[in-house]
């Protein structure tokens, strides 16, 4: 094959190319940005997110919601029931619960109930992973998390297009949701949740 | 008896009594003819002899009167002496004449003195007249002469004719004496000689015959056997003689004749049936020859295609020595260079090795990319979540939060991007992470291609080794060629002159068949001839 050199030219190696190409590749990789250009950048980027916010300032009856994700599927929550996020972390587990309870996890030194919402909602397990966050959200009684696959992030909805939930759903669906977007985001009613009896397990037993 | 005796002793019988008879009838007719020639003799000294001397005496006398009357009457003397020596001669035998018949005489003796007196008277006379010739006076001699002549002459014929007249008597008796005697002579003699003939015709009738009738039947035999008749058969025959015995061996001649002509017949209907197959075989000999010969020319012309082809051949050969001798050089060079090969292969692999090795390291170097990259997601995740819970800070702020909010929203703008930038190096590190794999796969499927090259070039090697000895023997081989082409262009030079020879003596040998042919042709015709012949002959 040494001897043979034309019996596949398609796969001879062109090792000037080679060398340049390598070459490019060490210098574009040992190429520091100069700060004026990166402070640009970013003054750019804060200037188009900045006017952003600002349009939605001026509408009042806008809804400020948490945007999450269970099972694919974009779920929102009022942020005035959202303490905070956090991440699945040291989950603890509870024996002799309901399964929508998961466990216990410590929050900077406060003990904090998960429960998964998926239970309620049919939806298909996903598992358990270091990636799951936990939305905190709370009212004057009682503080507790929610299992969140991902957090999508702080979001305004306005009033008017929130839609009321389907008539076709009914039980639990219907008493948790609040209503869905254009978007086809689920608001989630967090008073009703945070208020609901079935919830609160150590009163029942 | 007779049939039992000899021919031999038979013919001496038969000779015995013929002899027996010859020497009787002999004896007794010599014993008439002696009785005969006394008689004869009587006759022919008296009376004969008597008158025959007379005779003589009277011509005597005539003959001396002659020559007188010539010496008398001749006018010539030279011849008186020849006459004077006949007178004396005459005279002389007048006298002896004379004597006889006085001796002789059986009548009266006077008579013959008579005669002589009358001759006595007459010699004076004569003396006379020859005197007076010789004298020489004719005339007178004449007139004596004839004178004298007349009277003496009167004399002696009466004296002369008494004397012959008694002898005629006496020889008439003695002449009827002799024929009597002769007449019962010859009667004698005669029944003798009949008789005699009577015995030898009956021995030779019974002679004859006892030989004749077996030699009839042997000529009998003999003539159909020369006829070619051998189916013949001898009779029988009784007896011992020669010719029974000459029969008897005439018969086992003729048997063996037949059988001989049995076997000749034999011998010649084989003979004419070889002479028929030599015919054929030679004839096909000689057209065998003729195309022996047409195929020699053949042969000689190929010969010569065959010279030329291989001389084409040496050159080839030779050719093909050196292209053999290149072909090792070639070889050996091929050698070196699988050699040369084996160590690049060498080197290559060694080369393969040390890529891998860098492959490796810097597969795990990404590895240690990727968990950097995995602590800056984490970082983003976190960043994120604090920038979550700074905008629900903000929000729980109120009014005043306002600014914070959008800080926050900021920073989590910033953390998305980490993450999508983090994203995009770890989908960038897989890439990276296939691309070592597939490297380190390529270098290990090279490395694998290198050993086997490697393999097949040290095979590559020993067939080039084998080769260079094939060659090496191929180029011996090839010289050994060429040599030995040398000496087959020799031996096809003395084939070539061999089979000149070849169709020369070809040629010889058609000529030779076609003779031979002709030979084979006379033969079978002789044969056919013979068989004829002996088909003559019936068995």
């Amino acid at each position: 094959m040494i001897n043979n050199p034309s019996a596949n030219p398609a796969k001879r190696l062109d090792w000037d190319e080679l060398h340049r190409r390598l070459e490019a590749a060490r210098v574009s990789l040992n190429r520091e940005m100069p700060p004026d250009e990166e402070k640009r950048i970013l003054k750019a980027r804060a200037a188009t997110l900045a006017k952003d916010s600002l349009d939605g300032e001026t509408t009042e009856g806008n809804l400020e919601i948490l945007e999450f994700l269970l099972a694919y599927e974009r779920y929102g929550i009022e942020m005035s029931f959202v303490r905070e996020t956090c991440p699945l972390r040291d989950l603890t587990p509870l024996p002799c619960t309901p399964p929508f309870v998961l466990g216990l996890i410590n929050v900077r030194g406060e003990i904090v109930s998960v429960i998964d919402l998926k239970k309620f909602f049919d939806l298909p397990e996903k598992g358990l992973t270091d990636l799951n966050k936990v939305v905190i959200v709370h009212d004057d009684a009682t503080t507790f998390g929610i299992l969140a696959d991902e957090i999508i992030g702080v979001g305004m909805v306005s009033g008017d297009a929130i839609q009321p939930s389907l008539p076709t759903l009914t039980g639990i669906r219907d008493e948790y949701l609040k209503g869905i977007t254009g978007e086809r985001t689920i608001i989630l009613d967090g008073n009703r949740i945070l208020t609901d009896r079935r919830l609160i397990v150590n009163d029942e037993e | 008896m007779i049939m039992n005796m000899r021919i031999r002793a038979r013919l001496l019988l038969s000779f015995v009594i013929v002899l027996v008879l010859l020497v009787g009838v002999g004896g007794y007719s010599l014993n008439r003819m002696s009785h005969l020639a006394d008689l004869t003799t009587d006759l022919y000294e008296h009376p004969f002899t008597v008158r025959k001397s007379i005779r003589d005496a009277y011509l005597d006398l005539m003959k001396m009167n002659r020559s007188l009357n010539r010496m008398v009457t001749s006018p010539d003397n030279g011849t008186i002496s020849v006459d004077l020596q006949t007178v004396n001669e005459s005279e002389k035998n007048f006298m002896k004449n004379m004597g006889f018949v006085k001796e002789r005489f059986l009548g009266k003796q006077s008579e013959v003195d008579d005669v002589i007196k009358a001759y006595e008277e007459w010699k004076p006379l004569r003396d006379r007249v020859i005197a007076l010739v010789v004298a020489n006076q004719k005339g007178k001699a004449k007139e004596l002469l004839t004178g004298i002549d007349a009277k003496l002459f009167a004399t002696l014929d009466k004296e002369a004719g008494d004397i012959l007249a008694f002898a005629d008597n006496k020889a008439n008796e003695f002449f009827k004496g002799a024929q009597n005697t002769a007449r019962k002579s010859l009667i004698l003699v005669s029944l003798v000689i009949v008789a005699a003939a009577g015995i030898v015709v009956l021995v030779a009738v019974t002679l004859t015959r006892s030989i004749i009738r077996p030699l009839d039947t042997a000529m009998g035999v003999a003539a159909r056997v020369a006829d070619g008749d051998l189916t013949v058969t001898v009779p029988p025959s009784r007896g011992r003689d020669e010719m029974h015995l000459l029969l008897q061996t005439f018969g086992r001649m003729v048997e063996n004749l037949r059988r001989q002509t049995m076997e000749i017949h034999e011998g010649v209907n084989i003979l004419a049936a070889s002479a028929g197959e030599i015919l054929a075989s030679t004839t096909q000999v000689a057209s065998s020859a003729a195309e022996t010969a047409s195929a020699v020319n053949e042969t000689t012309a190929t010969v010569e295609e065959v010279k030329q082809t291989t001389q084409l051949a040496g050159q080839k050969s030779r050719n093909v020595a050196e292209t053999a001798q290149r072909a090792l050089q070639v070889s050996q060079g091929g050698r070196k260079s699988v050699e040369d090969s084996v160590e690049g292969m060498n080197r290559i692999r060694e080369q393969m090795a040390t890529i891998a090795e860098s492959i490796v390291s810097l597969s795990e170097q990404s590895h240690s990319i990727g968990e950097i990259i995995a602590t800056v997601n984490d970082l983003a995740e976190q960043s994120n979540l604090l920038a979550v819970n700074a905008s629900i800070e903000a929000a729980k702020a109120g009014e005043h939060g306002k600014g914070f909010a959008v800080v926050a929203h900021e920073v989590k703008s910033l953390a998305d991007q980490s993450k999508q930038a983090t994203a995009q190096v770890r989908a960038l590190l897989n890439d990276i992470q296939k691309a070592t794999n597939a490297a380190v796969m390529a270098t290990e499927q090279g490395s694998k291609a290198v050993e086997a090259g490697e393999k097949q070039a040290m095979q590559a090697g020993e067939s080039i080794r084998l080769l260079t000895e094939s060659i090496a023997e191929s180029a011996n081989a090839a010289a050994q060629i060429t040599a030995t082409n040398q000496q087959q262009m020799i031996g096809m030079d003395q084939v070539a002159l061999a089979m000149e020879n070849i169709s020369e003596a070809s040629t010889l040998s058609v000529t030779g068949t076609k003779q031979a042919e002709i030979s084979a042709q006379n033969l079978h015709e002789l044969g056919q001839k013979l068989k004829r012949l002996v088909e003559h002959f019936k068995l």
